[in-house]
């Protein structure tokens, strides 16, 4: 049986040894490359977080978030643009519902439709709290700095969580998300752990996207007006997203009600081939100004071992 | 007194990156079955043990405490709420013929086969055989017992084994190592 072993932990080492050998170098993303990259992303979040923190006490003194938020977003632009922009910088501060389905479409290889997950969520962005049911058992909630997400018991036992069905993170340290750029934070950060956050959007439509006025809108209770944006190829998406594209419906207190995102892929492993896989994010939002409360999952289920040894 | 701390703090860190950090890349790599991610990965990673370096001792370890990062950063990404694979750069195949060349074949291979693992299983096998690590202490860093970590690696290379079919045709040298922490 030693002999077993030890031959099997000789050809893992063999077989470690050479993926870790033949990996092709680059100078360019190790050593001195890879210093550059932390200083960079250590200088961007100072200034995101002075930024943030300007913005804040701004918006106090006042008084006025929103119009605050849209006077430093969309000077010069568009009346399509502006009009979307506030609307999600409204949504960033205010407390709301939210149902949102999503939808994939394999469309290389084969033609098939994936069953949808849907996600129900209350989401108070200012307050920072949030509770997010999905339809795959899974739950989210986010209070006091923490975001807690509850998994099934499958999954817990293969993410070694000891059987403990929640997880606990910091928030703002290890949920950092790992995007080059606005477009890959919206193109994958849906199917993360991460509540809904409509910055990623507000970027990107900021940057580089299209806005156009669709037309007239209405749903239960509103009445409003369809804008519609596009984006091919952007940038910071290694090449894998073939285009976002979508449509946002504002109503005419300025609210968004309703949003549909469609994010084409490349073909698996073809970079800028055609698309192959088609997301469809279909929101709908409702009861801006909600009220509700949110509480940590029971201590006893929740494991904290998250960043065990060297707390960041 | 804090300029200069501060400045020994960078120049400790910088010497640390410069000779650590292709290693570390590496390893991350392999973790994540995917190149760009690794980066991604060794980036957050690193910033986070250079907002922690004034608070840990570092003249030891510093590869302990990064690698420590690095896995449990890269468990935090993975919390995806589907299993499902979002498209990621297919690796280009490699040539063959010459001894080096098979050799980097037979490297390119196994990595396509390691990134087809399970998370754990993959973790396990980069940590136990490419780390090096005992036993106890993968399972530390995974939150697992050792008997799983035997598992998993007793598993992982099953399905390795099972998914690189006969590579006996190829020229492995027996000998070659990871660089040593």
């Amino acid at each position: 049986m030693e002999d077993v072993h030890t031959d099997e932990a000789r050809e893992a080492r063999r077989l470690l040894a050479t993926a870790f050998d033949t990996l092709p170098g680059d100078p360019a993303t190790a050593g001195d490359g890879l210093l550059r990259a932390v200083r960079r992303r250590y200088a961007r979040r100072r200034r995101a977080r002075t930024l943030v923190s300007a913005s804040a006490a701004a918006a106090v003194a006042a008084g006025t978030t929103a119009a605050v938020l849209l006077s430093v977003t969309v000077a010069g632009a568009s009346p399509a643009l502006a009009a979307v922009t506030s609307a999600l910088s409204r949504a960033s501060g205010a407390s709301f519902r939210m149902n949102l389905k999503v939808t994939q479409h394999i469309v290389v290889p084969g033609d098939s439709v994936m069953r949808p997950l849907s996600i129900a969520g209350e989401l108070d962005l200012k307050r920072n709290l949030v509770e997010e049911t999905l339809s795959n058992g899974w739950q989210t909630r986010v209070v006091g700095g923490k975001a807690y997400t509850k998994v099934s018991p499958a999954e817990a036992r293969f993410d070694g969580a000891r059987g403990k069905l929640w997880t606990e993170e910091t928030l703002g340290i290890t949920t950092e998300p790992p995007y080059r750029s606005a477009a890959a934070q919206v193109a994958w950060d849906f199917n993360s752990d991460r509540p809904f956050d409509p910055q990623a959007l507000l970027a990107l439509l900021k940057s580089s996207a299209k806005v156009v006025d669709e037309g007239s809108a209405s749903g239960p209770g509103w009445t409003g007006t369809r804008y519609k944006f596009s984006l091919s190829h952007p940038a910071g998406t290694g090449r894998l997203v073939d285009s976002i594209t979508g449509t946002v419906d504002v109503d005419s207190q300025g609210h968004i009600r309703s949003m549909v995102q469609t994010i084409a892929f490349a073909a698996l492993g073809k970079p800028g081939a055609r698309a192959g896989t088609i997301y469809t994010l279909d929101f709908t939002f409702s009861d801006f100004g909600v009220r509700f409360s949110v509480v940590p999952p029971p201590s006893s289920q929740v494991d904290h071992r998250t960043g065990v040894g060297v707390q960041f | 007194m804090m300029r200069r701390g501060a400045e020994e703090i960078d120049e400790r860190f910088t010497a640390f990156v410069r000779s650590r950090g292709e290693h570390h890349l590496r390893m991350a790599t392999l973790l994540t079955g995917n190149p760009d991610a690794a980066q991604d990965l060794v980036q957050a990673s690193l910033l986070k043990l250079y907002r922690a370096w004034p608070r840990i001792d570092t003249s030891a370890e510093p590869d302990a405490y990064l690698r420590r990062i690095i896995v449990n950063t890269h468990r935090s990404w993975w919390r995806a709420r589907w299993r499902q694979e979002t498209p990621v750069p297919e690796v280009p195949e490699a040539a063959a013929g010459e001894d080096a060349a098979e050799r980097h074949a037979v490297g390119e291979l196994v990595r396509q086969a390691l990134a087809r693992l399970s998370r754990q299983q993959r973790a396990v096998l980069v940590l136990r055989y490419c780390e090096d690590l005992p036993e106890a202490e993968v399972a530390s860093m995974l939150g697992c017992s050792a008997g799983a970590v035997k598992t998993h690696a007793h598993r992982g290379l099953r399905a390795l084994r099972a998914s690189l079919g006969d590579l006996d045709h190829f020229a492995v040298n027996e000998n070659s190592s990871p660089a040593s922490g």
